[in-house]
């Protein structure tokens, strides 16, 4: 028990302690056509960008995706965002992302992260993750799952962005 | 213990003050923390440990400074949570590196987690709700020459909980972009490449000839034209051996191929997969999770649904052969049957029958073709789920399965074929300011084992922050037990806090196709998580 109370003392310092502008890792990712991309190079040319962790496999990934298709067009011609989808999922199923991918006719563009090497270097635990870039690709926003309503949530901070 | 414990703090301020003083170098990294007290539930057969509590705790630090990384990952399991392997009740540093990155090398020196193409022949990774790590402790050099020749290396011992296995692991892999490098522009991606891996253990014992030693190598092929893909991996795996016997494993094979069609609002998928002797581990002595060297997932859908994953099929790894179809389509908007909004269909079937064989002291012998299909059924499912939107508050999935699965072979004892329908409705209403009410029903029919369930769960959200759950899954056929379980969760940005009370049902839980046994458990968890 003392130690499980040391570990939470020691998660709050962390917590506490670190503030700092955080940017997209170089880490390697695969496009659906198969070819490496590093992270680092993801931009919208001086606007912000949405990333969203999602598995096939995960419900409120799936939702929060499809949310994100049904108000795109609206969202893209209010501030000009660029929606990245990454997909964790392994050799199991990143056969299937692409035809869930044009299946759905999303809009966005989708990398298959398949040893989730970019999500342990963001530290991110579990999807569905969404993360909001700023212009100059910095880390200015992130949440953790989904609650049906949360887009607006995520639009509001781009908007913010654009102001 | 402690000592650690005032090294990190102390490490940690030195990092946070740094942080506030200079911009250069730079801390990130996660917490997590799953707690669970236990009571006895003789109803469901589930027994409390000794003290009654079990937990999982995970810290992990990274620190980046210019070109060069390093970090640690602290995991306390005080003791571990029930289904989770004994050898895990420690606490310490599991992992922990330095590496060095620009544009066109990388080097890791410590723990890595790397995969040479699907996985097939190569993957360390992690998952904690399997509770498998097998990182390989060691070095890992990854080199790009030219924009389209990627090359990687990996030398070490894989991570068996707070240690290392015996078995050493040497491997390298490359892969060629051929139309890029051959300057022929176009729509086509051609990609090429292949990996080796050497595994080698002592070995003492009597056997003259004993592969102490063992070979493994794969060849692969990516091709994109238009609309169509495809995508081929084969993998040849020299002899092993076993400590459960005392022959020498035969040579083993896989082919995973793929093919896929896709355009706007289609997306087409086929998938074969033939498995023989493919179990490799780097220790001929571990058994359960530890130390696989190669990644076999199950090769069928993974279902969201929890009646849908009462009998998911594990991959068998000695002797199967099978494939998959799986079909993603939209209904167009403002269509009889697309209606205002559109409507999704996906089906799904996949079948898997045994490698036709003998087996001799636990030691697999083929005798079929190689693409012989003879052999005992050991998974069948096929399953559609319908998705539509009714309104803009209103939202809804249908989805029936209907699978066979062997649980005999399966899971092991004389427990036969189980036939099984699945039927789910899962709506979703959004009323205003933020709330939304998701109801699940869903009714498995089947006359063998477990014979009916049925469940039904009720989860209302709140903005994006709070959201609450009660959930009940009911063994009408046999047991009339019911599993309740409630809770709540609270999210602010990356940090999320939730808790939950009830009963666990007894069975396999499966993550991308690797199973573990989880006991019956019954009581109160809690659990803390934090990126940044």
């Amino acid at each position: 028990m003392k130690k499980l109370i040391l570990t939470f003392i020691l998660g709050c310092v962390i917590i506490a302690g670190v503030q700092a502008q955080r940017i997209l890792p170089d880490v390697t990712v695969r496009s659906l056509s198969g070819e490496k991309i590093m992270s680092s190079t993801f931009n919208n040319d001086g606007k912000p960008i949405v990333i969203s962790f999602w598995a096939t496999w995960c419900k409120p990934c799936l939702s929060e995706l499809s949310a994100f298709n049904d108000e795109y067009e609206d969202w893209f011609e209010e501030t000009g965002l660029k929606i990245i989808a990454i997909s964790i999922d392994d050799s199991r199923a990143s056969a299937r992302v692409k035809s869930i991918v044009l299946g759905n006719d999303w809009p966005f563009e989708v990398y298959l992260d398949s040893n989730q090497d970019l999500k342990r270097a963001l530290n991110i635990i579990n999807v569905p993750h969404t993360i909001v870039l700023n212009g100059k690709g910095e880390i200015v926003w992130e949440h953790t799952t989904y609650n049906p309503g949360s887009e607006e949530e995520v639009i509001e901070q781009v908007r913010q962005l654009i102001k | 213990m402690n000592r650690i414990y005032t090294c990190l703090i102390i490490i940690l301020s030195c990092f946070s003050s740094a942080l506030f003083a200079q911009e250069s170098g730079r801390l990130s990294g996660s917490f997590e923390s799953n707690n669970q007290i236990y009571r006895d539930d003789s109803k469901i057969g589930a027994v409390a440990p000794k003290d009654k509590f079990g937990s999982n705790n995970y810290l992990k630090l990274d620190y980046t400074y210019g070109k060069f990384k390093a970090g640690i990952q602290y995991e306390a399991y005080l003791p571990p949570l029930l289904g989770y392997d004994f050898n895990l009740d420690d606490e310490g540093i599991g992992h922990k590196y330095v590496s060095y990155q620009d544009k066109d090398l990388a080097i890791t020196v410590g723990n890595f987690y790397e995969q040479f193409g699907s996985g097939l022949l190569f993957r360390a990774w992690e998952d904690r709700q399997l509770g498998l790590n097998n990182a390989l402790e060691g070095v890992n050099i990854k080199f790009r020459p030219t924009s389209y020749i990627s090359l990687k290396a990996v030398y070490g011992k894989q991570r068996k909980y707070f240690d290392t296995g015996d078995g050493k692991i040497r491997g390298i892999d490359g892969e060629m972009n051929v139309l890029e490098g051959l300057k022929l522009e176009g729509n086509s991606v051609l990609i090429l490449g292949g990996g080796y891996i050497n595994r080698y253990q002592d070995y003492t014992g009597p056997l003259e000839d004993f592969p102490s030693s063992v070979n493994v190598w794969s060849g692969r092929v990516d091709f994109i034209a238009g609309k169509s893909a495809l995508q081929i991996e084969y993998v040849n795996k020299g002899e092993d051996g076993n400590s459960s016997t005392s022959k020498i494993i035969p040579k083993g094979e896989a082919l995973l191929a793929n093919y896929s069609y896709t355009q706007k609002g289609l997306g087409l998928n086929f998938s074969f997969r033939r498995l023989e002797n493919m179990t490799f581990r780097s220790e001929r002595e571990a058994v359960s999770n530890e130390l696989f060297v190669n990644y076999l997932p199950a090769n069928t859908r993974q279902h969201k649904y929890s009646l849908a994953n009462l009998y998911p099929y594990s991959t068998q790894a000695k002797g199967e052969i099978g494939g998959q179809i799986d079909l993603v389509y939209t209904i167009k908007k403002k269509t009889t049957f697309g209606g205002k909004y559109g409507t999704k269909i996906s089906l799904n079937y996949s079948h898997y029958n045994k490698l036709e064989g003998t087996e001799t002291d636990g030691v697999f012998y083929k005798d079929s073709k190689f693409f012989g299909f003879e052999g005992t059924k050991l998974y069948r499912d096929f399953n559609v789920e319908i998705q539509k939107k009714w309104s803009k508050r209103f939202k809804s999935y249908f989805t029936f399965m209907n699978l066979e699965y062997n649980k005999g072979i399966i899971e092991g004892g004389n427990k036969g074929l189980v036939k099984a329908k699945v039927f789910v409705a899962d709506m979703l209403y959004k009323f205003k300011k933020g709330k939304a009410l998701r109801t699940e029903i869903q009714y498995l029919s089947t006359k063998q084992d477990m014979k009916d369930w049925i469940a039904g769960s009720l989860e209302y959200s709140i903005g994006s922050r709070w959201s609450f759950f009660v959930l009940d899954m009911y063994n009408s056929g046999k047991t009339d037990i019911h599993y309740i379980n409630f809770g709540g969760s609270y999210v602010k940005n990356a940090t999320r806090f939730s808790v939950s009370y009830g009963r666990q049902k007894e069975g396999l839980l499966c993550v991308g196709g690797v199973c573990r046994m989880v006991p019956a458990a019954s009581g109160l968890s809690f659990s803390l998580s934090k990126s940044f």
